[in-house]
């Protein structure tokens, strides 16, 4: 569909047409699917950012004025609620919360023993306690309770530190 | 939810909106604020010497820059309450112009008066706080409409908000205050604008959450 279509279907949409405004929203979704899914690469996310993003279209609908183009309008409002979202996960990323991540110590350590072979390289330039948990959960075969006891660290910043260390590999290994 | 299930809620609650035009929403700002600062000034009197002073060059053009600042101002805070910033987004370097030329004439009045120098009355406090309170009408005025908007530069807008509405206040002192020594000037009515408009800027999101 032609943006000059979808510029018609907003302009009947803010008169009130129902129906219009139900095809505009159905039109834009593929098109803000791509957009959004060129920075969210997990398909869950995209959705609910698509959402978060139709949800604010409809809130700002009274800023499109009709005689200027509909898509940089579209464009605008998605770009923010896709920076809001990059952020939050950058937030939380910061603010972890342990109840999250309980499953750590029930990790199957020899099967992971091979892999952690394969990225010992990386692992060794991870900042400060971070390598050296790693290696005691995922070489030795420390439960995160007896390398806590070991370091003289909380279980609870045993569980963080090595969810962060995770998270940078993943990059590392992902780049 | 589905995002269909989503699509189909909102065009349910849908109905016909009116756009508002940004030249009308800052034509009711001006408007309104002259009301309320006019009304203010006869609160808090017109200095004395106002004839005489607005004689002299360079307090003319101390408060036309200063007005055009206010104005240019509330032009980006308004443009920037739409979210493609209404497709203008140029129109938020406007400030800069009359910005640069108020520089300029501050720094011609501290020279005149480091040849002659002004002995005035200064109360620091007091003319910040007249200030906030000369500013707290367009203020008001400028954040409902920002607010009533989607800014996708909350933090922008709501400095230049900030910014617009304490230049109105601290020109309005000007003709209020019978004080004319430019540190005072400076220190006390024009620094404490940036001040605010950092605490402006840091507000933003909160302040114009949509």
């Amino acid at each position: 569909m032609k943006a000059i279509d979808l510029e018609l279907l907003m302009k009947s949409a803010i008169g009130g047409d129902k129906a219009a405004y139900t095809k505009l929203l159905d039109q834009l979704t593929p098109i803000l699917l791509r957009f959004i899914s060129k920075k969210v690469k997990s398909l869950d996310a995209a959705e609910d950012i698509l959402q978060e993003v139709l949800i604010s279209i409809h809130k700002a609908r009274h800023t499109y004025d009709g005689k200027r183009p509909l898509m940089p309008w579209v464009y605008a409002i998605a770009k923010f609620r896709l920076s809001d979202h990059l952020r939050q996960l950058y937030g939380k990323a910061v603010e972890v919360n342990i109840e999250d991540f309980s499953d750590i110590e029930d990790l199957n350590v020899t099967n992971s023993l091979s892999f952690y072979e394969s990225i010992r390289s990386k692992v060794k330039n991870l900042s400060g306690k971070q390598p050296i948990i790693l290696e005691l959960m995922h070489e030795q075969g420390f439960t995160t309770k007896e390398v806590a006891a070991k370091l003289g660290m909380k279980e609870s910043a045993v569980k963080v530190a090595a969810h962060r260390a995770y998270k940078v590999l993943r990059k590392k290994l992902s780049a | 939810m589905k995002t269909s299930e989503l699509i189909e809620n909102l065009s349910s609650e849908s109905s016909t909106v009116k756009f508002q035009n940004p030249a009308i929403l800052f034509i009711k700002w001006v408007a309104l604020s002259v009301v309320y600062l006019a009304l203010m000034l006869l609160v808090f009197g017109i200095r004395p010497d106002v004839l005489y002073k607005l004689q002299t060059a360079l307090f003319i053009a101390e408060l036309a820059s200063l007005l055009l600042i206010a104005l240019t101002v509330g032009v980006a805070a308004i443009i920037l309450s739409y979210p493609d910033a209404y497709q203008k987004r140029y129109l938020i370097f406007l400030p800069i112009i009359p910005a640069i030329a108020f520089v300029i004439t501050l720094f011609f009045e501290v020279q005149t008066q480091v040849a002659t120098p002004v002995q005035n009355e200064q109360h620091m406090l007091g003319c910040f706080l007249c200030i906030c309170i000369l500013a707290l009408g367009p203020a008001f005025l400028l954040f409902k409409q920002l607010m009533q908007n989607a800014s996708t530069s909350p933090r922008l807008a709501s400095a230049m908000a900030v910014l617009a509405a304490f230049s109105l206040g601290a020109l309005t002192i000007r003709l209020s205050e019978k004080v004319d020594s430019m540190m005072h000037i400076i220190g006390a009515h024009y620094l404490p604008l940036l001040f605010l408009t950092v605490i402006g800027l840091l507000a933003g999101r909160k302040l114009l959450k949509w």
